[in-house]
């Protein structure tokens, strides 16, 4: 088992005369044949060596010169051991060296002398030396509490001595401590090294990673060989493969990453001139080159070594924990006799598994298969590690379109719906390669590192990770939790996280590539034309709110608004807030902080009351006391109801009438509304002088008329009047209470009264059908040139919001703004057979548009949730937008023509 | 020399940055700090809770000038952080007595 040394002889001599320049000259041959293409392997075997032949000859030189006593106790009743690495042989250029002075009871203190001699000696030398000095009985007792002892002393081999006591502390520590409890020792272990990750990475996809201790380093090896020796007193990889334990696959692909890690390690070393363990940049550019990893478009020579080492930590660290998880299962339970569930599916305990008979059917079956992870995600199980390799080694023979089925799409986004599991579902996907299957792209971006020092991860695992991310943000205390709780379409938040950044590792903006892979992903998922549009969106602009948060002034209307008229609805604003914020997360720990949170959250909260068209205030019994109070000092004959009967009125109204609407006002609506009779149309106006605007409210029950909200808007079209906001509410109880700020371009200052009253008038006749409205619009129709066309055109935007609200589809619009553009709009949503229940109408007037946000549903009162009637919808009133507002360019253009001549 | 620290809204550094460069200043410290001053906390409805942010998110940047440029740096500051609107931040500026740059050792204005 002892390689040849490789050790010129004139290098060994000058050893003993003149140890400390011999060692630099080692090292120096060593490294140079490191560079020359040899192994790791044989670098260390031959450090070992050498180390081995100067602390040999120097405690044979120690025990020549010693007394008669020495001598004897040194040849008989002690020995020198290597300890951990050193024991395996495994010395890297700059390891420590760990060793023990094994001794019996009556070795005497002479013997201690010749250890110390051997120590001083090797701290002469420059090493950093681990050592210690037990009898046997002290090893037996020391290890079962120390995991670090007890670890490296199975590794122990003699270097010097008394073989004798040697073979015996062997025989009764593999007896007595080894194969004693090999489950509580590999939970143990389990739980050092859970330490070790926590410190030194969580994940194999570190940028710069630990080749020791990150996940899937050597430590993942020692490990797996620790578990080994005391499960199956097997040594050896070749010896656990030899017996069944390990599968021939496995111990290609274990030594193959050893061997990759060890060489790596013993450059890193070199490099460093000391036991430099972690991966940097710059050694990850020196070792990219000096394995011949060349520069290719778009991908680094670095990044393709760096998919190399992840391939074989990441190999690594799941073959461990198969081995480990095989190790502590015990001995095989009868599947059969386990419940099936599911007709394919057995749940053990926390394990999912599917019986051998029925293995080859899951395995060919994309619907089976994708059951089998929504199962383990939902109920949070557990797959059995053997079914996973099968299904791994399985990926490479099935081809993508047989995943192309709306079976495999529906259960992919319940699996991305949650509860359960999500991101620990999507990670074993993709372990087993067949998250790639669903989504291609996965393939492209596995292991793929981006080169800078901002990330600390790769894309795939930053992306799992932040999916991880948002999963956590729900259980946040603060304003992002209760966001993240709200969110109705988790599938489709959490299938944006996932492909938010796989336009990642090309030559264009990742951005872009990502809204084209988005647009493929939907199309193959089979998502309808809402959820592609919010997809879309989310992965193309996934750094918007961001740049917007931390760069510029969420104060400033004009930043403001064309952000909230990108987002459009408060979902998709709460699915761009959780995403942005787990996104910042998945970078690195510690990454989003308080501060930055606080800078996301303000943005949140002055966008939401833009996109939702409403103060999102829930009225408490208090405040509708409170405001019931207030309400009555404002109106002694509403009082006279009592309070409760105010409160009771009040109490029907929406809340966002409530929040936004003045006692004064309210009292006059309460005033009218308890004079309302069936088939009455009550009409209050005033001059709201601070505003400078009229204020219209009209008040009658919903079934007087079919399109109340739309013949008001044609009658104030018909007027010339302009719409500046509108908030029309209709209560439970069928009272509509609509309310109208116009400003009136004929009069500067406040308009006459009877102007308002023939308004107000008009209004009523409408509503009660004495006057037709589309007569009185065509007869009215004035110059539109009054109002100046906004000069640049802004594409119009009708969004269907069938998220938010459970009872009504909300239309969103966003258009520039025409003289009569609201009535175009109410009357296209009333040819459509829809009907208002609420809306909320506002001018931009620092942008010449228009938002409009309108709750509707169908003639029936039931929300619309037919796909192709909702598109439909929003194409037509697209439509109807465009075509009105052509005509007044039209019109408005000849208008200008005709003065000019 | 001048330590100036100041107190900037965050989307400002990026400007006040590049006009310190322009005029020469190549050095500055950046802490992400939170702070309560006239602006005060905001207070937002949010679910019914009313959401206070008490401290508002600010940058401080401070930098170290000669004598010479430290009306121009406060200058420049003052002009590239003004939104005009409450909360733009204080500059503060104090003495100080010596510098020390560590990898060479030199002091005075030449470690700046």
């Amino acid at each position: 088992m002892t390689p040849d040394s490789g050790l010129p002889d004139g290098l060994l001599r000058r050893a003993e005369i003149e140890p400390v320049s011999a060692l630099a000259g080692q090292r120096q041959a060593l490294q140079q044949r490191l560079l020359d293409g040899v192994s790791g392997a044989e670098v260390m075997a031959a450090l070992t060596d050498f180390v081995d032949k100067l602390i040999v000859a120097r405690y044979k030189n120690a025990l020549r010169q010693a007394g008669e006593e020495a001598q004897v106790s040194g040849s008989q009743y002690c020995c020198l051991v290597a300890l951990g690495g050193y024991g395996h042989r495994e010395l890297a250029p700059y390891s420590d060296i760990d060793i023990m002075f094994l001794h019996r009871k009556n070795a005497g203190e002479e013997a201690q002398a010749l250890f110390r001699e051997v120590l001083h000696h090797l701290w002469g030398l420059g090493f950093q030396v681990g050592y210690c000095m037990r009898t046997i009985e002290d090893c037996i007792e020391l290890a079962p509490g120390d995991i670090t002892i007890r670890t490296a002393m199975m590794s122990a081999r003699l270097l010097a001595g008394s073989p004798h006591l040697f073979k015996e502390f062997h025989r009764r520590y593999f007896r007595q401590v080894v194969g004693r409890g090999a489950g509580p020792f590999i939970d143990q272990l389990m739980d050092m090294r859970r330490g070790e990750y926590e410190k030194f990475g969580e994940t194999v996809y570190l940028l710069e990673p630990n080749v020791k201790k990150s996940k899937g380093g050597l430590r993942d090896f020692h490990l797996l060989r620790w578990a080994g020796m005391t499960k199956f007193q097997a040594g050896t990889l070749q010896d656990l493969a030899d017996r069944g334990f390990l599968s021939r696959e496995d111990l290609l692909s274990l030594t193959e990453a050893r061997d990759f890690l060890w060489r790596v390690r013993a450059f890193l070393h070199f490099e460093a001139g000391r036991a430099q363990e972690i991966l940097s940049f710059d050694e990850q550019v020196r070792l990219a080159s000096l394995h011949e990893f060349k520069d290719r478009p778009h991908l680094l020579g670095v990044e393709q070594f760096m998919q190399q080492y992840y391939r074989h930590t990441m190999g690594l660290h799941e073959t461990m924990v198969r081995f480990l998880d095989r190790c502590l299962a015990g001995p095989v339970r009868s599947v059969q006799s386990a419940a099936k569930v599911d007709g394919y599916f057995v749940v053990t305990g926390q394990h999912l598994t599917v019986p051998s008979e029925l293995r080859a059917r899951v395995l060919d079956s994309p619907d089976l298969l994708l059951r089998l992870f929504e199962m383990a995600g939902s109920r949070r199980l557990k797959i059995d590690t053997d079914l996973l390799d099968e299904i791994h080694s399985h990926m490479n023979n099935m081809s993508a379109e047989a995943f192309r089925t709306p079976e495999v799409s529906r259960v992919f986004l319940k699996i991305l719906a949650g509860p359960g599991a999500v991101a620990s579902t999507l990670e074993v996907m993709h372990r087993a390669h067949l998250l790639e299957k669903i989504i291609p792209v996965f393939a492209r971006v596995r292991g793929l590192m981006q080169f800078n020092h901002v990330h600390k991860y790769t894309v795939d695992h930053h992306t799992l990770l932040a999916v991880a991310k948002a999963e956590a943000l729900a259980q946040d205390p603060g304003v992002i939790g209760n966001v993240c709780q709200e969110i109705k379409r988790k599938d489709l938040l959490h299938l944006a996280i996932l492909l938010h950044d796989m336009g990642k590792g090309r030559k264009e903006d990742h951005c872009e590539v990502g809204k084209a892979i988005a647009e493929e992903t939907a199309a193959l998922l089979g998502c309808d034309e809402q959820e592609t549009r919010t997809l879309v969106f989310l992965v193309h602009k996934h750094l918007l709110m961001a740049q917007i948060a931390f760069q510029r002034d969420p104060y400033d209307k004009k930043i403001l608004l064309p952000f909230v008229r990108a987002v459009a609805t408060p979902e998709t604003l709460r699915k761009l807030l959780v995403l942005t914020a787990a996104d910042i997360s998945a970078v690195g720990p510690g990454v989003l902080n308080k501060w930055k949170e606080s800078l996301l959250i303000e943005l949140y909260l002055r966008a939401l009351p833009e996109v939702s068209g409403e103060q999102d205030e829930p009225a408490g019994p208090e405040r509708l006391k409170q405001l019931a109070g207030e309400v009555a000092r404002e109106c002694t004959e509403a009082a006279a109801g009592g309070l409760d009967w105010i409160e009771s009125q009040l109490g029907q109204f929406p809340l966002r009438y409530l929040h936004g609407t003045s006692p004064k006002q309210i009292a006059a609506h309460l005033r009218a509304i308890g004079k309302l009779q069936a088939g009455d149309v009550l009409v209050e106006e005033h001059f709201n002088e601070e505003l400078g605007v009229c204020e219209y409210s009209v008040i009658t029950r919903d079934d007087l008329t079919p399109g109340i909200f739309s013949k008001i808007a044609g009658v104030m079209t018909a007027q010339g009047l302009q719409i500046l906001d509108a908030q029309i509410n209709t209560r439970t109880d069928g009272v509509v209470v609509d309310t109208f700020k116009v400003s009136d371009p004929d009069y500067a200052g406040v308009p006459p009264a009877e102007r308002r009253h023939s308004t107000a008038a008009t209004i009523v006749r409408v509503l009660k059908g004495e006057e037709d409205v589309e007569r009185l619009v065509s007869r009215n129709t004035r110059l539109p040139s009054r109002r100046r066309l906004p000069t640049t055109r802004q594409a119009t935007e009708v969004q269907i919001d069938n998220e938010t609200c459970d009872r009504s589809t909300i239309i969103d619009v966003f258009a520039d703004d025409a003289q009569g553009l609201l009535y175009a709009i109410t009357r296209s949503i009333l040819d459509l057979d829809l009907s208002v229940h609420a809306a909320r109408i506002s001018m931009r007037e620092e942008l010449d548009q228009v938002a409009d946000v309108i709750y509707v549903t169908d003639q029936h009162g039931a929300k619309i949730n037919d796909h192709t009637r909702l598109e439909a919808i929003r194409a037509t009133i697209k439509k109807d937008i465009d075509q009105f507002i052509d005509q007044q360019v039209a019109a408005s253009e000849g208008v200008v023509i005709g003065s000019s001549k | 020399m001048k330590m100036i620290e100041a107190i900037i809204k965050p989307f400002k550094l990026e400007e006040v940055k590049d006009g310190l460069m322009e005029i020469g200043v190549h050095g500055m410290t950046v802490t992400e700090v939170k702070g309560l001053g006239r602006q005060k906390g905001s207070k937002e409805t949010y679910r019914g809770a009313e959401y206070t942010t008490d401290f508002v998110p600010k940058l401080k940047i401070e930098v170290l000038v000669a004598d010479s440029i430290l009306a121009r740096a406060i200058e420049t500051i003052t002009r590239h952080a003004k939104t005009g609107t409450v909360g733009d931040g204080k500059i503060l500026v104090s003495d100080v007595s010596s510098v020390i740059r560590i990898r060479t050792g030199e002091t005075g204005e030449s470690a700046l």
